[in-house]
């Protein structure tokens, strides 16, 4: 796959999984600075928008995030880390 | 912590020597007012958001009797979701008929950022229910204003027991102000203070998983990004929040 598409990929499964779960941009940045991100919000937008690339400790901090904010609605964290979406 | 519920509406003359209003801004105490008139006197920063929405209807309501019975407030787009309302005795089983759906003097001035006078309650057809039980209560006009509090959408509504005179929105400018200022300042303060609740609990979070990626770097003799990965996984394993995993971890000294 190449970089182009896997960035696309990641906005794609994270933009979708955002959706899914009622994300907003806010919350999701508070996720993401709970489990170690370290990016200021207006830069996890630019990641979100491809404005900026995702380095794949980024995307599984956002996928993390996400994914927390599914279990804490009772529901199964389900978005796929990095290593799992490029099937590394 | 202290609440200090202290609210001084003072009287007002509707349109007798209003002075000209002064800008009015939080001062040291984060009390907003001017002296140039009685001013809505609200310590916003020491109050729940509630009871300064309460203090600024009631508030509201004392600048108009006796031409007021009845005075509510309601509140959109605060940024955490839903709408907030604060109602007088007089309007506490009016304001429940006006709402996003069934629509209403304060949404329509919401949503036209202009004042909306009901002025003949039996000619007004759009919102029979509302209508129809402010008669019952006496109610003869309905005046709602939109407050000035952008991007916040809110208006104060009016129940009244005479019709509207002539002048009476222009009279009724400062109080307007007033409650535009403590609106816009409350919402306001209670957005920060909800980001900083929750900014700690992030940062709090954020230090737990530190321990323990500490925990199993020292162990296991593993890098930072290898520890979060085993971290990782196990929250993804477990259906556990990274949080709960850490937390197991130091508390336990073990996995779960």
């Amino acid at each position: 796959m190449s970089t182009p598409q896997l960035q696309a990929l990641m906005r794609e499964t994270l933009g979708g999984a955002m959706q899914a779960a009622g994300l907003g941009a806010d919350e999701l940045w508070r996720g993401y600075v709970a489990v170690g991100g370290s990016e200021l919000p207006g830069v996890v937008d630019d990641l979100l928008t491809g404005r900026q690339a995702i380095e794949p400790d980024q995307y599984d901090f956002l996928a993390q995030a996400i994914n927390d904010h599914a279990v804490s609605l009772g529901n199964r964290g389900a978005v796929p880390y990095f290593h799992q979406l490029c099937g590394a | 912590m202290q609440r200090d519920t202290n609210l001084q509406a003072g009287s007002y003359t509707l349109g007798l020597d209003a002075p000209v209003r002064e800008v009015a801004s939080p001062d040291d105490d984060g009390v907003i007012g001017d002296s140039g008139f009685e001013p809505l006197r609200v310590a916003y920063h020491t109050m729940p958001l509630e009871a300064v929405l309460d203090a600024v209807v009631r508030s509201a309501e004392v600048r108009l009797r006796p031409l007021a019975r009845g005075t509510g407030l309601v509140v959109l787009r605060t940024g955490w979701g839903g709408e907030l309302r604060a109602a007088t005795a007089g309007a506490e089983h009016l304001e429940p008929l006006q709402s996003a759906t069934a629509g209403g003097p304060a949404f329509e001035a919401i949503a036209g950022k202009r004042p909306v006078v009901v002025a003949d309650l039996d000619g007004e057809q759009r919102w029979q229910e509302l209508t129809s039980a402010a008669r019952r209560a006496g109610i003869a006009a309905i005046l709602a204003v939109p407050l000035d509090a952008e991007p916040i959408g809110s208006a104060l509504t009016f129940y009244l027991v005479g019709r509207p005179r002539s002048g009476l929105l222009g009279e009724l400018r400062p109080v307007v102000d007033d409650a535009s200022l403590v609106v816009a300042n409350a919402v306001a303060f209670a957005r920060h203070e909800l980001v900083a609740a929750h900014l700690k609990e992030a940062l709090e979070s954020r230090d737990l998983i530190g321990q323990a990626k500490g925990v199993l770097m020292a162990r296991r003799a593993m890098s930072s990004e290898n520890a979060f990965a085993v971290l990782r996984d196990m929250s993804q394993r477990t259906n556990r929040k990274l949080r709960d995993v850490a937390q197991y971890l130091v508390e336990n000294g073990e996995l779960p």
